[in-house]
């Protein structure tokens, strides 16, 4: 097995705008990574690419050293806003999709993970709240055992205590050799997690360092990005 | 292998719903229809209407049976929204699949529930048909079955069959196309603010290759179809009707296939 993710030379062209250009990335195993840059700056294209969504790119994406899209999605974890349910399906029938559908989904992960999250199996996704719907999508992103986990801002809805219980806890839900890479405006919040960060701008990664690199700096995170961001401006 | 089953045993289960229902609407509504047309409501009380030339079962079977060319076309229409909704579902394109196979498997569920609203309706038709008899013995005994099965009727038979499926198939690929190559144009052109806009430039993309699939139509009649296919095997009428909708089913569906691998992307949520 290769590295978690490696891309290179990826550029991505919509509606006449280069979206993403020159794109080189490489993950290596057991991280925890942040995605960080300003809206549209490709950030949930990127990970589109790398799970096979999103079409007609340039550029080499491998996820655990498989190229072809359906390798890809068979080795990655995305979270998915659940719209090709009905809004009367069971978080039940949601299950039984899952475990039909990807052979690496653990139900015995799930089950822990709905009871951490507090959701009930017979609730239908019309009786959840935008912050509970968020929470099965986290639970069913981490039932399956795979090398890349995509997490494309997964705690936005979800409220302050139960966001900071749950980023606490992603390092007991991944496996050792996994690699998750997760966009998120809460930079604050996801820092202690982090092993690297990330930095999307003028449409291609501009910076890839290590959280201990930056803390080596005497700088938190969150300093280190809204540095970054001041840097460039004053340039 | 393993995968395409599994897809397809969830999308089929998916569709199955609608069958289900709409089975369960022709059941009734077909029941409702037989119960008015056999009983009428005057003077505070329900009256049988004598000068029917049915009894009320074989009716309500005649009624039912006949149901099936509304409720059909109704399940038709539902598969051919549904196919373009999952095509561009995320939840749905991120199997382990390749977006090709993840087509052919949706469209070929789509077809097996149609197969099996026939079917339904076949079984419940069949179930009224021997209540009838068991409940007028007089409809059994007036009962008479001929069949004139020649080769060349057989034939014929076959190959109407074998028109409406592939006809059925055809405007499954055709929708698709449309949808998929207009989407695919569409991230091609500088992007418009407006969604008026973009439906109003859609509808303009769709018509122009609709003109264009008319133009491909005429040109592969006049040649391919009539030199590979006509003189080679020398078939003639519907046969030849068929082996040109057979080749045509083929062509739509390795383009629909390409275009989804390459250009058709899902939704963003």
């Amino acid at each position: 097995m290769g590295n978690p993710l490696e891309i290179t030379d990826l550029v991505y062209k919509k509606n006449q705008k280069k979206i993403i250009t020159n794109l080189d990335l490489t993950l290596k195993p057991g991280k925890i990574v942040a995605l960080l840059g300003e809206n549209g700056a490709g950030k949930t294209t990127l990970m589109r690419i790398i799970s096979g969504v999103a079409k007609n790119y340039r550029g080499t994406v491998k996820v655990a050293g498989f190229t072809k899209e359906a390798d890809r999605k068979g080795h990655l974890s995305f979270t998915d806003g659940l719209t090709g349910f009905a809004n009367s399906t069971k978080i039940s029938d949601i299950i039984k999709f899952y475990q039909i559908l990807y052979q690496d989904f653990n139900l015995k992960q799930f089950e822990q993970l709905r009871e951490f999250m507090n959701l009930k199996p017979d609730l239908r996704l019309s009786e959840l709240s935008k912050g509970m719907k968020e929470k099965l999508v986290v639970a069913l992103t981490f039932s399956r055992r795979v090398d890349l986990y995509l997490l494309d801002e997964p705690f936005s809805g979800i409220d302050a205590m139960a966001r900071k219980k749950i980023i606490k806890s992603i390092i007991l839900w991944k496996q050792e050799k996994s690699t998750i890479l997760v966009s998120d405006h809460f930079v604050n919040e996801i820092a202690a997690v982090l092993d690297e960060v990330v930095i999307i701008k003028n449409k291609t990664v501009c910076m890839q360092k290590s959280t201990e690199a930056i803390r080596a700096d005497n700088q938190s995170v969150e300093e280190f990005y809204e540095s970054f961001y001041q840097r460039e401006e004053d340039e | 292998m393993v995968m395409f089953n599994h897809l397809f045993g969830k999308l089929f289960e998916k569709k199955a719903k609608y069958v289900h229902l709409l089975v369960v609407l022709q059941f009734i509504s077909s029941l409702a229809s037989a119960f008015f047309t056999y009983f009428s409501f005057y003077s505070g009380r329900f009256h049988l209407n004598l000068n029917n030339n049915l009894e009320f079962f074989p009716g309500w079977m005649a009624l039912f049976a006949s149901f099936t060319f509304l409720f059909g076309p109704i399940l038709y229409i539902l598969t051919v929204v549904q196919n373009e909704r999952l095509n561009r579902s995320k939840t749905w394109r991120l199997a382990p699949i390749s977006d090709g196979t993840f087509y052919i498997d949706n469209i070929l569920s789509s077809f097996v529930s149609l197969i099996y609203f026939v079917f339904l309706d076949f079984i419940i038709a069949l179930g009224l048909f021997f209540v009838s008899i068991f409940a007028y013995p007089k409809f059994g005994k007036n009962l008479r079955f001929e069949l004139n099965l020649d080769t060349d009727t057989f034939l014929t038979f076959i190959c109407i069959i074998l028109l409406v499926i592939l006809t059925a198939l055809f405007i499954y690929f055709l929708v698709s196309f449309l949808n998929f190559s207009s989407q695919a144009i569409l991230s091609f052109l500088p992007q418009a603010s407006s969604h008026i806009l973009i439906s109003f430039i859609r509808i303009f993309i769709i018509i122009i290759l609709m003109g264009l699939l008319v133009k491909l139509y005429r040109v592969l009649i006049n040649s391919f179809v009539n030199l590979f296919l006509l003189k080679a095997t020398d078939l003639a009428g519907l046969e030849y009707v068929v082996g040109m909708m057979f080749v045509v089913n083929l062509i739509m569906l390795g383009i629909n296939v390409f275009l989804i691998n390459h250009f058709f992307e899902a939704e963003e949520k």
